[in-house]
This record gives C-alpha cells, sequence and structure tokens, in this order.
C-alpha cells in the first residue's frame, strides 16, 4: 500500500516535469530556427520530385538516407497542419521563409516531433537510473540549456540518433543484446557516430555465434537502410566521403616523412584495449560508448549540435558528483562561448521569426572581440575539452561500475 | 544600426557587368533612412584592379551618392554590402541602384558583344553558337556577374540592362537605419502583426499552452497536498 502510493507520487511528479518540459520546448520551438534545419526541410522537400537522386545532388546532403526518410515521413504527417506556403520551401529564399506569416505554424508543427522524441529519450535514460536519481536526472534534463538550444532551437537531427541509442541501452539493461544491437544499428543509419559503440556491444558477448549474429543484426538496419542510395555516386561523395564528415580524423601529431598519428584513432582504440582487459571483471559498455563519444568531442572542432551528444553523461556527472559544480558551470561557460563568439545563424539569428532582419544582422559581439575571435572560440572549445575529459574521467575512475544501468534504491 | 527593408532573394542565374552592358535596379523604400544595399557578387578577379561604378538615383534620376568598387575588394562569390549615409525621407521613394564598368580595354567592343550575347543566353533569350563557346567563356573570366532571379519575384521594381526592362530581378537587399529602441519597436510592431495574420493557430497555440500550464498547476496542487 505504501509502496503504490509512493509509486503514483513519483509518477505525479515524472509528469509534472516531463509537462514542465514540454512547455518550454513548445513556446522556444515556435520562435526560432536554424539556418541546417531550413536547409534539411529544403533538400527533403526535393524528395517526392526525384527520389534520393535529387536529395543526394544537393551538395549539402551529407546524412544517411534514414535521417531523409524520416524527415519526409514526418513533414507528411504534419501535411494537413502546415501552410501551402510550406511546400514552396525548397524553391524560396531563405527570408522569404522566414518573414512568411505562417511561419510560426510552420515551425511548430515541423518541431513537435523532434521536441516529443527529444522528451521520450530523457525518460528512457531516466528509467535506468534509480528512482531518486532519474527525477532529478528529468528534471535536469528538461531545462538544460544544452538540450533547449541543441533540439528545440537548433531541431537537431542527432534527436534521431540519440533516441535509438537510448532504447538500444535500455534493452541492454534488460539483457535482450539482439534488440540492443538492431537499435544501435538504426541509430547508426542516421548517423555513424553510435557504430563507435558497436565494438563494445560485441566483444560483451562471450560466445563467436553469438557475435556473428548480433553483428548481422545490427547490420541490418545499418547497412539495409543505405542499399537504395548506394548506387548513387552523389551520396558517396556528398554524404558517405564528404569532408564535412571527417572532422573527427583532422586532429594528428605529426612523426615525419609526411606521416601522421590520428589522435581519435590513438584515443579510441586505448579505450577499447581497457575495455578488453576491464571486461574480465566488470562489463561497462555504456560507459565506453560515451567515453568513444566523449573523446570524440574533446579532439575535434565539433559542431555545437554535437553536444547533444553527450548530454547523458553530462547530466549523470551533474547528478552523481554534485559537489564538482565548477567544472559544469565551466563547461556550460565554455560551449555558450562557442556559440555566442560564432556567427548569428547560431546566436541572436536563430530569432529570426520574431524579427526577420536578424538573420541579416552580424554578430554584434563579433566587432567586439575583433581578430581575437579566433583565440577566444579556441580557448572555450579548450575548456570544454578539459571538462568533458575530466568529467569522464572522473565517472570512470569514482563510480567504477556501470553507467545507466538499472540501480535500485 | 541597420533594419532590412526590402529584398529579393530569388536566383537563376547571373548577368555580366562589363563594356557597353550597364545593370540597374529600381525598388521602393518602405522606409526613412535608406542607408545600404547588398547584392550577390560573383568576381572571377581575386585581387584584380578593374573599377565598377555604383550609382544611386532617386526618382527624377538625380545622383545620391557614387562610389567605386576594385575587384580586389570583392570575393569570389558574396554578398557584396554597401553601406551609405541614410537617405533622409526615403519611405514610399522609388530608388534605382545602377551597377557599370568603370574601364576601358583594348577588347571593349568585342567584349561587348559577347558580354551581350552570354547575357541574352542566361536571360533565355537566344543561344551560344558552338564555335564561340571558348570565347564566350573566356571573356566570361574576366568580368564581375551579379545574381539575377529570372521571374518578376519583386512588385515594387525592376531590373534593367541597357536601359531595357527586364522581365526578372537582381538578387538584392535593401536596409534602413534605425536607433535600437526604433528597431526594437518596429519588430515587435511586424511581429504582432504577423502573429495576427495566422489566428487560427494562434487560437490554438494560446489555448493549448494556456491548458497545459494549468495541467501542471493542477499537478503542483496534488504534489502539494
Amino acid at each position: 500500500m505504501y509502496h503504490r502510493g509512493r509509486l503514483a507520487i513519483i509518477m505525479g511528479q515524472m509528469t509534472f516535469i516531463l509537462l514542465l518540459g514540454l512547455i518550454i520546448r513548445i513556446i522556444i520551438a515556435t520562435f526560432t530556427i536554424n539556418w541546417d534545419f531550413l536547409r534539411i526541410t529544403q533538400i527533403t522537400l526535393n524528395f517526392p520530385s526525384g527520389g534520393l537522386f535529387e536529395i543526394y545532388r544537393d551538395p549539402l546532403s551529407l546524412y544517411p538516407v534514414l535521417t531523409y526518410w524520416t524527415r519526409y515521413a514526418l513533414i507528411w504527417l504534419a501535411k494537413p497542419f502546415l501552410s501551402p506556403s510550406f511546400w514552396q520551401w525548397n524553391k524560396s529564399g531563405d527570408l522569404a521563409i522566414i518573414s512568411d506569416v505562417y511561419i510560426f505554424r510552420n515551425l511548430f508543427f515541423l518541431k513537435l516531433p523532434f521536441i516529443l522524441i527529444e522528451i521520450a529519450t530523457a525518460y528512457i535514460f531516466s528509467s535506468l537510473l534509480s528512482k531518486n536519481k532519474s527525477k532529478l536526472f528529468l528534471l535536469a534534463w528538461m531545462i538544460n540549456p544544452i538540450a533547449l538550444y541543441t533540439i528545440t532551437a537548433f531541431t537537431n537531427v542527432d534527436v534521431f540518433p540519440i533516441f535509438f541509442m537510448a532504447l538500444s541501452l535500455y534493452f541492454l539493461n534488460k539483457k535482450r543484446s539482439l534488440s540492443a544491437s538492431f537499435f544501435l544499428g538504426v541509430a547508426s543509419a542516421y548517423k555513424f557516430f553510435p557504430l563507435l559503440g558497436f565494438p563494445f556491444l560485441i566483444f560483451s558477448l562471450k560466445k563467436s555465434g553469438q557475435k556473428i549474429y548480433h553483428t548481422l543484426i545490427f547490420l541490418l538496419p545499418f547497412i539495409g537502410s543505405q542499399i537504395p542510395a548506394l548506387a548513387l555516386p552523389q551520396y558517396w561523395k556528398n554524404s558517405l566521403t564528404a569532408p564535412a564528415n571527417r572532422v573527427i580524423l583532422a586532429a594528428t601529431v605529426n612523426i615525419g616523412n609526411n606521416k601522421v598519428l590520428i589522435l581519435f584513432v590513438i584515443v579510441y582504440f586505448l579505450l577499447f584495449f581497457q575495455y578488453l582487459v576491464e571486461m574480465q571483471k566488470i562489463r561497462r559498455v555504456n560507459l565506453y560508448l560515451f567515453l568513444a563519444l566523449s573523446s570524440l568531442l574533446a579532439i575535434s572542432a565539433f559542431n555545437v549540435q554535437w553536444a547533444y551528444w553527450l548530454l547523458p553523461l553530462i547530466l549523470y556527472y551533474q547528478i552523481y558528483f554534485v559537489k564538482e559544480k565548477v567544472v559544469i558551470y565551466l563547461l556550460y561557460l565554455a560551449y555558450f562561448g562557442i556559440i555566442l563568439l560564432s556567427q548569428a545563424a547560431l546566436n541572436i539569428g536563430m530569432l529570426s521569426p520574431i524579427a526577420p532582419t536578424l538573420w541579416t544582422m552580424e554578430n554584434p559581439l563579433l566587432r567586439l572581440t575583433g581578430k581575437d575571435v579566433i583565440l577566444l572560440i579556441n580557448i572555450c572549445y579548450s575548456l570544454f575539452a578539459a571538462a568533458i575529459i575530466y568529467m569522464s574521467y572522473r565517472i570512470y575512475q569514482e563510480k567504477n561500475r556501470e553507467i545507466f544501468q538499472n540501480e535500485e534504491d | 544600426m541597420r533594419r532590412i527593408d526590402s529584398f529579393q532573394e530569388k536566383q537563376d542565374t547571373t548577368l555580366f557587368i562589363g563594356p557597353g552592358n550597364t545593370l540597374k535596379q529600381t525598388f521602393l523604400a518602405r522606409a526613412d533612412g535608406l542607408a545600404g544595399i547588398r547584392l550577390a557578387v560573383y568576381n572571377p578577379k581575386l585581387g584584380g584592379t578593374s573599377k565598377y561604378k555604383l550609382t544611386l538615383s532617386n526618382e527624377a534620376n538625380q545622383i545620391i551618392w557614387q562610389d567605386y568598387i576594385l575587384e580586389a575588394n570583392l570575393g569570389w562569390a558574396e554578398e557584396f554590402r554597401y553601406d551609405f549615409e541614410a537617405v533622409p525621407e526615403s519611405e514610399n521613394k522609388l530608388f534605382s541602384l545602377k551597377v557599370s564598368y568603370a574601364e576601358e580595354n583594348d577588347n571593349s567592343e568585342s567584349d561587348r558583344e559577347v558580354l551581350s550575347l552570354v547575357n541574352s543566353y542566361n536571360l533565355e533569350e537566344a543561344s551560344i553558337p558552338k564555335e564561340s563557346g571558348d570565347i564566350s567563356s573566356l571573356v566570361q573570366k574576366n568580368y564581375l556577374s551579379l545574381g539575377y532571379g529570372r521571374g518578376d519575384n519583386y512588385a515594387d521594381g525592376a531590373a534593367f540592362l541597357e536601359g531595357r526592362q527586364l522581365k526578372g530581378d537582381l538578387v538584392f537587399k535593401t536596409f534602413y537605419k534605425t536607433t535600437l529602441s526604433t528597431f526594437i519597436k518596429d519588430s515587435g510592431v511586424q511581429f504582432f502583426s504577423r502573429i495576427r495574420q495566422d489566428v487560427s493557430f494562434f487560437t490554438f497555440y494560446f489555448i493549448m499552452l494556456f491548458s497545459l500550464i494549468c495541467l501542471l498547476v493542477r499537478f503542483k496542487m496534488l504534489r502539494g497536498k
């Protein structure tokens, strides 16, 4: 009886937090826009006229097939609520789209699925923590500035892979490793970064037969979704081998004779070796997946929207290492420093549905900082990297157990 | 502080400016203090020394200002920004911006013909004979071109090539000078006017938001009990 009553209170509190998150998101989403979101929507709108060929003709079509299919499906679902002018987005200029009187309606209905998926992701991650921590985690996510910036305002397509990554961790937690492999394959089909977790997942299995079977299940959505586009040279050029997707390999150490060591590859394999050794005592697939992602962000000129990949880890640290607030404050300071010192499209320009002229404005901060802006941005990147590395180390060292694994009170 | 006034963003092609190929765009200023123009510029001669003349005139064809730009000041493909002293009482007045080539060279006469042919081709009015393909591409590498939309996308003005009115318009944006308080006031007025034009959505939106907030308050009260 007592337990049932307590459960009802917790559920009520969770609903309260989710509602709060939904309201905040609905208010922000309707009045903000980002260049990436606009361009991806425009590219997706070419799908009905020429299929994948028409999509990958565009040099900015960076993402794998599933991202565009999902975007198109969501647009199709929102169809009854969108304005007739929306269907001209792929033929209109940016300012014409933004100053259209129906922009708010279009933004609301186009962004709503992103918001709901993000809230579902937060809920899945929170459900993998103990009851006490899960409430705190959910609240921290719902009001988190990185979440509000990257998903609600920016409408980052990474919301799809992270959702399926969360599902994968959820099933791994339920000891359903086959489902976990499948959903990790789906996540990697949206964007390739979840692929980094696959070796950890596979090597956590004991038998070779299991490993092969799980690999096939992983490849099914990952390769299967890309088959329709593999024959298109534009897909290879603009998406699979695009320079923008290779930024993670940019950090190198010169070893002479025109040879370099790629830092990310070194760090990733060091992690992998440590994982294999440590696996004899404890399996920490979830932790190592996030460690791989944090090392990726720490040593590459990441796009600001990628910070969403690490949000579960950042919040985990925030909840479990309450006394180490300085690290968290400095991480947010560095992150929003990068955003504020970037081009206006990443900060003030995102409010252009309210005042379209902001789309054409230059970031006033850049005038103040002058040429020092590059130095300041680099300092912010370095500080962010330091905070991420330190957080990862603390979680690795102090907890000495798996993260996001059902914890009993 | 500058705020956007008018714009035409659609672009299907480019039109060249060179000997005998002067481009002009007329536009209506919707606010006082016209103070800036941006054009989509394609400059094949990075670091070049040729000059182009910009002229802003009023309805009576009186020159308001005139200036020269060097190729060296322009990028390969960029939005060229030119800010100038604010024109007082510009609201609802028609202006024209003319861009012309300000140099003479030995090839002027032959280049004029080739550029006219290329512009006619880009306007879908003529075709380029195969034999002159190489010459035309050579000439194109020597002159500036501006973004142009073939359809009549801007109702308050028109583009002109050597005085001949074209069907479409150049790609351009105009700005007016304002203070911070007027900037905020004008943005606010336009924002609320746009909200009022989509009544059905905003009725739904505010009712939904209100209902969600009521639900939130109810949950909070339940928690209190």
